[in-house]
């Protein structure tokens, strides 16, 4: 369940940015200053900082039903905060990335005010990013799990 | 793809079956779908992504006839996977519940192989311009 939903949310994502830039026309100069290894690099660290994200977020809620476990009150700030911290955690592989792509292309020249910048501005940013999505996939979480539980309870639906 | 649609089509087949698999081994094998079907769905994604990058400049834009069909298609797998979480935890509350539902099953593994029979389609529509 945790690796579903993991990858759910990194998917689901990534797909939505591509469809809004794409229909905004902006995909085509975002794509172009990534290399292909680059960008195969950059999902899959989002995917694994995304499934390990969700299963500290998810801890203890599967034991018995996916909605018996965990009361909302503790779910949902758990959500939002784990949405913060893999924010962070995918923009520290992104410099991860980025310095190893510059490395190999022997452009190390700005590599010190980069990390500088990454550390500080990018990561309060990527903090406040995280919990927005991390409170917006919460919301769609929930949502699913609700419609979910009213197709398991329709009377049709029993054998 | 070629797993995620013959995996949604066994399940879907074993739970419609006459002489009735037993409920406990469809459970079995829509868990193990799920874990492929999962990782089938990011692979989808990261190699999709991949491959609209290899176009670069050359991209179609968004107001072209192509360009429609793409955002057609990105709006149909982001529906595949939204509606997909919903079977998953199904899945899960059936196997941790201990109470298997072969019929509702095949119901959300039918729905699962049209959508992908769908998205195949419009791969193909793309392909061929």
């Amino acid at each position: 369940m945790v690796f579903a939903l993991g990858t759910f949310h990194a998917a689901a994502l990534i797909a939505a940015l591509v469809l809004v830039l794409y229909a905004t026309g902006a995909l085509t100069s975002v794509l172009s200053g990534l290399s292909t290894i680059a960008g195969l690099a950059l999902f899959a660290a989002l995917w694994v900082t995304t499934v390990w994200s969700t299963n500290r977020t998810l801890r203890g809620a599967f034991t018995v039903a996916p909605w018996t476990s965990v009361p909302l009150g503790i779910m949902i700030p758990r959500a939002v905060w784990r949405g913060g911290v893999n924010g962070v955690l995918f923009l520290a592989c992104v410099g991860v990335i980025l310095i190893i792509s510059s490395a190999l292309n022997g452009d190390v020249g700005f590599l010190g005010l980069g990390v500088l910048i990454f550390a500080t501005v990018g990561a309060a940013s990527a903090f406040v990013i995280g919990i927005a999505v991390g409170l917006l996939f919460a919301g769609v979480d929930l949502a699913l799990v609700s419609a979910t539980r009213a197709i398991l309870n329709d009377k049709k639906s029993r054998p | 793809m070629a797993a995620i649609l013959g995996g949604a089509l066994l399940v879907w087949w074993l739970g419609v079956r006459r002489d009735g698999a037993e409920g406990r081994t469809v459970v079995d094998v829509a868990e193990r779908y799920e874990w492929i079907f999962w990782a089938a769905i990011g692979v989808q994604v990261m190699t999709g992504v991949g491959n609209l990058g290899a176009f670069g400049d050359a991209l179609p834009p968004s107001d072209s006839a192509w360009g429609t069909k793409l955002i057609v298609k990105l709006v149909a797998v982001l529906a595949l996977a939204i509606l997909s979480v919903p079977r998953t935890i199904a899945v899960v509350a059936m196997a941790g519940d201990n109470a298997p539902r072969p019929r509702l099953l095949s119901a959300l593994y039918g729905g699962t192989t049209v959508m992908v029979v769908a998205i195949a389609g419009l791969a193909v529509w793309l392909a061929h311009g």
